[in-house]
């Protein structure tokens, strides 16, 4: 067979269109061009019961380009001036409406109803279609990766969120070890959970609307199904699940509830009654139609109701309880919660749809409260204009909030979410991009259950192995693998035409016995019975065929869910075409011969052809994780077997983006790989080519960022190349010093001279000018005239904060600020209420100094200082200061392969161990890091890179291939190293050879964002907090270090009294108190006040919270007493 | 003691083996290993050098910031041999800098059209007949390489830059250290036992030849002997013991040692100084300090 090389090759060329942020953007485009089409046409009208003759009709929604509108202009607005401006990046929405004002009919067209926030990189981006050139001049990285917003200047990400899949049947155990089906039902009216339990060998439905569980009989007969046989044939006429169902039957008969009447009767009284809805014009329905209405509307919404027929509904609830009948029969058939065919991802858009749809919603019933108001008030001469009603503000702030908080409130489907959105970490290049493809579970994490935390087999290919955080929300929060692409919502109709077209038969006209026949086969549409085939092979084979023809959107999965061998359960054939699936695509294999052949490869690569091509082309599909248990996939072209449906494009794709930075992985303890993904997050280097320009509060760079010797092919893909974060160390790994001890490094002073991990640490200090109500504003005024031409050690003291001030009043670019200095001579007005009333001219405004100042430890540089406004904010500065901060003793450094370690010791270059021909160690790790940790990765790292830099060329360590150990040796052999990668040294100190060869090489090494600086700390003495006269807590309040709990009983324990009084008293808050030795009060200035006496009051030494706890005792009525003894 | 280690039982003697531009290589023969190493150490960090220590910045408007320029400006290896002619810095009388201690360079470039390189030609003494300068580098042709790129000014940037050049040593930082490398190798020492000859077949031989990855080796194919051809390029990997273990012969057959008081030096100069420049002065720094040291001795020996 011809081997078909550099399969991977089709992997950027996938990326281009799909994977990685994709989705985000696709959802939200999915958003902005349908689905608020369809929110809008399922909302379009309003009517007021003032008039019955007033209607206001949005006809269409557009969604248009972001701009702005300031000063009654509008402005077309780009994202980066969003973030330098605190501003929205969003868009107009306009409506196009037809509303009744007096006898006319009116037609509005463009009338704006808000503002829509716009998702970077969708496709009412501005971003869309432009070159590297045109972005560099509207300041935007074309590495960036988009897909989040900006609220307000800041870049906000609407995370994946992970739920249970809607509208599907689920069967499990409750707490009572009863069997339960539930289906959560959603659309886009109703959100509702209904649940067949089955308790006492009894089958009833349970609902929140219901006060009670109703006997599921009695819910056939209120849907029309009155006869007990219908019923049993509904649900099968095999023996045992007549059996099962047989107490059910009895119950109904018993409670004498036998027609549908009667049932509708009996349920109308168990519904839970809301808040009356009292009005004029309420109309008061009866409690049989209510109960109706609810069965219609409520139980299963998602089920269509034709004609007020609910036989689809009786069908569904039927094959409720025929799976927990097979489920009781067979306990593998209750449903794994855990499986990820089950699971949906919810993505920006859909977010995004839900709030708009209850906010334009919400904006309705508020225009409608308007009209309602205003229709009757018929002595105004000019007919009730109803567009003069529009609140702009409503849904923009709505939106904007929303997005900015993260938190989704939508009453009406009773969801309160928090933590949905999160601000887009800019530690670092791959920080952003991890956090595009961050999954969030809606999961609880206090829950102690291993189950949803732990990896499932179904994750394989769609969720990244290694990258999850550790701790709390380990297993929880996951990402993307670098191939997986979330669906969205497909129309169904055309689907269920082509079912019939393929000779499926209706489920409409068939009874239970012939749907659950052996020999049929029952089809779903996204979990909907829909009809019966009898040749299901055929029938599939025929479906993908279309699929892969093109005839089928390429996202609509099929796959047949068969029962197991031996058991007489049915198979059934399943097509999902919902939104939130995770799809992945693989090279079709036919015949033991994968269809993508070398030609289509160069093709693709050569960019003759896209990937898109090959799908159209059938030669690629897509699969999702339900699917993938119909197919048999190869991980590579050996292992294609008879019976092969599909081949891995490459078995590098399972690991996500950030995980893929980890050179030879597969050679590491997995627990490892783990940490790298979770410290390339915190590694400081570039974050993007605007990265000077931007005005982030906190901005780590590293000065000379390099390529790592030893890149991968996911390297290379998510451009880590162009935006790294870390340098090639010169690493030897040996012991030296005992500074090295805990995995502690050794630095070259030399290296660091030169620029080893040198970090640019660039922080945003903001000020606003305020503008008052009565006309008086903030002002920026110049230094005192004394500092002129003096440096600041000439000034007096008090001077000396003014000393690099300019003209303007504010810091001069490139001067260095020190602790107390003021960046923004800022003076504000004194309130006076007599200004805006007398009308006093504003020369007349006196001012207060409220200088900004500078509040950091070590010093800075002035970078920049931006002035900008916006439409809350009219003069806004914001200062850019910035340090350069080399590395010292105890800032942390990081290889690849989740090995950090803090700086123990900077060695001089003299005193550092050497080869022969003068090679000398950046960096020295201490081998004990090696045999617990099991990182061979690194080892092969320092093997290849070592290869890499005598052959001029960097070195692949990608996941399950990369260059082998082998041939890297044999390449240091050619170049007249040890094949095994070790050096003879010699000692610096002593000029003496080691005793042992040593294993050297360069290894990527990235410097965290853990720097001493920020966190060194001390106190002698300091501020105490005022309560409790204690000191105060934390580095940033130079509080003091606690002598905790444990550490006291220690000092018990050891019988150090006086130490501890001196700790806890003495150096903390000691207090003198007056005490009255008689009736135990605290006195005052040697008098009690109770005994008015002063002859028994002494004077006592206290913690001052002591003194506060008894007093404030007996605030409460509570009276402590002092006794008093000698000591 | 003194048997070992003691003036006059031993003669030091250098032996030139190749002397470049930039580099020298020279062999230290019966010489302490203490010794030799203290001159490497020496040439590392105490030869004295010129480099820009203090940058006033009137104006930058390029790319990169204040302290980014600084640190590179910094690293640029100056034309150091009137060194001797200045002095420390901090050991100087006068108060902020004085032409003693100090010479002074500007950098005033603006981009007026297209991209700019601001280069180490870029940088003018304020004095021209200044003798210390940036190191321009001239290659194994004789012909002036390109000069070391500073920043890239985009069209209408402005750098304007002031620096002082002053003396320092490679000990407070690495800008100031005369080398790139010093490279000091223990001469190897392979004794070949005479009856290779006979132990080993021609086969065996070839192999052991091949086996050592930087052919030291050489077959003498007349005399079918096994011939040392270049001895400074061993690098004790021991793939030639390794390869005749392999083969199970006897172990005597070949030893890689060193020579306990033979060094090999290599000097790479950053081109502040002439490579023999530095050794002398390393040599010379070296007497200083041992005269210094015995003075101590001798000093505390009066006071007891």
């Amino acid at each position: 067979m011809k081997h078909v090389e550099d399969k991977w090759k089709l992997l950027p060329e996938f990326l281009k269109i799909r994977g990685l942020v994709k989705q985000h953007i696709d959802s939200f485009n999915y958003f902005i061009n349908q689905e608020a089409q369809e929110i809008v046409k399922a909302n379009s009208e309003i009517r007021s019961n003032q008039d019955e003759n007033f209607f206001l009709k949005f006809e269409k929604i557009n969604i248009d380009m972001p701009s702005i509108e300031e000063d009654y202009v509008i402005n077309k607005i780009m994202p980066h001036e969003c973030r330098l401006r605190d501003l929205t990046y969003s868009a107009p929405i306009t409506v196009d409406i037809s509303y009744t004002r007096g006898r006319n009919i009116i037609k509005k067209n463009g009338i704006k109803i808000g503002q829509m926030p716009i998702m970077l990189g969708s496709s009412n981006c501005w971003l869309n279609n432009k070159s590297e050139k045109e972005l560099a001049k509207i300041g935007e990285c074309p590495y960036d990766p988009r897909g989040y917003f900006i609220i307000r200047g800041v870049e906000k990400v609407i995370l994946i969120q992970e739920q249970m899949s809607k509208n599907r049947i689920i069967v499990e155990l409750d707490d009572k070890q009863n069997f339960v089906a539930l289906v959560n039902s959603s659309t886009h009216l109703v959100k509702s959970r209904a649940e067949v339990i089955c308790k006492n060998e009894k089958f009833s439905m349970k609902q929140n609307i219901f006060t009670e569980e109703i006997p599921i009989c009695i819910i056939f007969k209120a849907m029309g199904i009155e006869s007990d046989q219908e019923i049993a044939q509904f649900i099968g006429t095999q023996p045992k699940f007549l059996e099962e169902m047989s107490l059910s039957l009895l119950e109904s008969s018993k409670k004498d509830v036998l027609t549908q009447e009667q049932a509708l009767n009996y349920i109308g009284a168990r519904i839970k009654s809301k808040i009356n809805r009292s009005g004029p014009n309420a109309i008061v329905k009866s409690k049989r139609d209510e109960a109706f209405d609810i069965l219609k509307d409520v139980i299963l919404p998602h089920i269509e109701v034709s004609n007020n027929s609910l036989l689809q509904k009786c069908r569904f609830i039927a094959l409720m309880i025929r799976r927990i009948i097979e489920a009781k029969e067979d306990p593998s058939k209750i449903d794994d919660k855990d499986y990820y065919g089950n699971k949906r991802l919810e993505l920006a858009g859909q977010l995004v749809s839900l709030l708009f749809e209850d906010t334009f919603k919400r904006f309705q019933s508020d225009i409608q409260k308007q009209v309602n108001k205003s229709l009757p008030n018929k002595k105004n001469r000019e007919p009730f204009d109803a567009s003069t009603c529009f609140n702009h503000d409503f849904i923009s702030s709505a939106l904007e909030n929303a997005i900015s908080t993260g938190n989704w409130s939508l009453k009406r489907f009773k969801m309160e979410r928090a933590g949905v959105t999160q601000v887009l970490g800019r530690l670092s290049f791959i920080c952003a991009l991890g956090m595009m493809t961050r999954i969030n579970s809606q999961f609880e994490k206090t829950r102690k259950v291993s189950g949803p935390r732990s990896l499932q087999p179904s994750q394989w290919g769609v969720l990244c192995p290694s990258d999850t955080p550790e701790g709390e929300s380990c297993g929880l929060v996951k990402n993307l693998a670098l191939t997986t692409h979330v669906t969205t919502d497909q129309p169904v109709k055309y689907l269920v035409d082509l079912c019939f077209n393929l000779g499926m038969e209706d489920a409409n006209l068939l009874v239970g016995t012939e749907l659950y026949d052996e020999n049929t086969f029952l089809i779903f549409i996204n979990g909907v019975p829909m009809g019966v085939h009898r040749n299901p092979q055929k029938f599939i084979r025929d479906f993908r065929f279309l699929r892969r023809k093109g005839k089928i959107n390429e996202f609509v999965s099929i796959y047949f869910q068969q029962s197991k061998p031996g058991s007489k359960l049915q198979s059934t054939i399943q097509i999902a075409c919902d939104g939130g699936r995770l799809v992945r695509p693989l090279i079709i294999v036919q015949n033991r011969i994968p269809l993508i052949t070398q030609i289509d490869i160069d093709e693709v690569s050569m960019g003759i052809r896209t990937f898109n091509d090959c799908i159209r082309e059938g030669k690629i599909e897509y699969i999702d994780v339900n699917e993938e248990n119909n197919t048999l996939i190869a991980l590579s072209e050996k292992d294609i077997s008879l019976n092969t449906t599909h081949l891995e494009i490459d078995p590098l794709t399972i690991l996500g983006c950030v995980a893929g930075l980890i050179p030879y992985p597969h050679h590491n303890q997995s627990p490892r790989n783990t940490y790298q993904c979770a410290m390339g997050k915190q590694a400081i280097g570039s974050i993007g080519y605007n990265q000077m320009n931007r005005v982030d509060t906190l901005l780590l760079l590293l000065v000379y960022n390099q390529k790592p010797m030893v890149k991968t092919k996911t390297i290379e893909m998510i451009n880590y190349e162009k935006l790294p974060a870390g340098q090639n160390a010169s690493v030897a790994i040996m012991s030296y010093s005992g500074y090295d001890i805990e995995d502690a490094i050794v630095l070259n002073k030399a290296s660091v001279d030169r620029g080893f991990g040198r970090a640019i640490y660039i922080r945003r200090h903001e000020s606003n000018m305020k503008r008052y109500a009565d006309r008086s504003f903030d002002i920026s005024s110049k230094p005192p005239a004394e500092i002129e031409g003096k440096s600041k050690e000439e000034l007096p003291w008090n001077l000396q904060r003014f000393h690099n001030l300019d003209q303007d009043g504010m810091a001069k670019i490139g001067s260095k600020l020190t602790k107390g200095d003021i960046w923004l001579n800022k003076y504000s007005p004194v309130e006076s209420d007599d200004r805006l009333l007398t009308n006093k001219p504003h020369s007349s405004v006196e001012y207060n100094p409220s200088p900004e100042s500078y509040k950091g430890g070590a010093p800075s540089y002035v970078d920049r200082i931006q002035i900008s406004s916006n439409p809350e904010k009219h003069f806004l500065v914001k200062m850019i200061a910035r340090q350069t901060r080399r590395p010292e003793l105890g800032d942390k450094f990081s290889s690849r392969h989740g090995q950090k370690g803090v700086v123990g010791i900077i060695v001089p270059q003299e005193d550092m161990p050497f080869s022969e021909n003068g090679w000398c160690p950046d960096l020295i790790m201490n081998p004990h890091g090696f045999p617990s940790r099991m990182t061979v990765g690194k080892m092969i790292e320092l093997m290849a890179g070592k290869a890499g830099v005598l052959e001029g060329e960097q070195k692949y360590g990608t996941a399950f291939a990369g260059d082998k150990v082998e041939d890297m040796g044999k390449l240091l052999v050619k170049h007249g190293y040890s094949y095994f990668g070790k050096d003879y040294l010699t000692s610096g100190i002593t000029g003496e050879p080691l005793n042992c060869y040593v294993f050297c090489g360069p290894v990527y090494y990235q410097r965290l964002k853990h720097m001493v600086q920020d966190k060194m700390h001390a106190r002698a003495r300091g501020p105490m907090t005022s309560l409790t006269r204690q000191p105060t807590e934390g580095r940033s309040r130079g509080g003091g270090q606690r002598l905790g709990e444990m550490e006291r009983d220690c000092l018990i324990g050891y019988g150090a009294a006086s130490l501890l009084n001196e700790r806890l008293m003495i150096s903390s808050d000691v207090c003198d108190v007056n005490v009255c030795d008689k009736c135990g009060f605290f006195g005052y200035k040697n008098f009690c006040n109770f005994c008015k006496d002063k002859s028994n009051v002494y004077s006592v030494k206290m913690p001052y919270a002591c003194k506060l706890l008894l007093q404030e005792l007996t605030c409460m009525n509570i009276r402590p007493k002092i006794k008093l003894k000698d000591s | 003691m003194t048997d070992q280690y003691g003036r006059g039982l031993r003669a030091p003697v250098i032996e030139i083996l190749d002397i470049g531009r930039y580099t020298i290589k020279f062999l230290l023969k019966e010489c302490h290993i203490s010794i030799a190493n203290a001159l490497r150490r020496i040439m590392i960090a105490d030869v004295p050098t010129m480099a820009i220590d203090l940058v006033y910045i009137n104006d930058n408007s390029s790319v990169l910031h204040d302290e980014f320029l600084s640190h590179r400006l910094g690293l640029i290896p100056f034309k150091s041999d009137t060194v001797d002619s200045y002095e420390f810095f901090r050991e100087c009388s006068c108060k902020p800098s004085c032409h003693k201690c100090s010479v002074e360079f500007n950098l005033r470039e603006t981009a007026l059209d297209d991209v700019k390189d601001i280069t180490t030609d870029h940088i003018n003494a304020n004095n021209p007949d200044c003798l210390v300068k940036p190191v321009k580098y001239i290659n194994a042709d004789g012909n002036e390489e390109d000069p070391i790129l500073i920043v890239k000014l985009a069209k209408n940037q402005k750098v304007d830059i002031q620096c002082i050049v002053r003396k320092g040593t490679g000990k407070e930082h690495a800008k100031w250290s005369p080398v790139a490398t010093v490279q000091v190798q223990q001469m190897p020492q392979i004794d070949i036992s005479p009856s290779l000859e006979e132990d080993l077949d021609t086969e065996e031989k070839i192999g052991l030849v091949n086996s050592c990855p930087a052919s030291v080796y050489k077959l003498n194919a007349e005399k079918q002997t096994v011939d040392i051809e270049t001895i400074t390029d061993c690098h004790q990997c021991q793939e030639c013991t390794i390869y005749l273990e392999n083969l199970n012969k006897k172990n005597d057959l070949l030893k890689v040692g060193q020579h306990e008081d033979h060094f090999i030096f290599t000097v790479e100069s950053t081109g502040a100084l002439p490579p023999e420049e530095i050794v002398s002065k390393a040599f010379t720094i070296l007497i200083d300090k041992m005269s210094e040291l015995s003075q101590c001795t001798e000093e505390s020996d009066a006071k007891d």
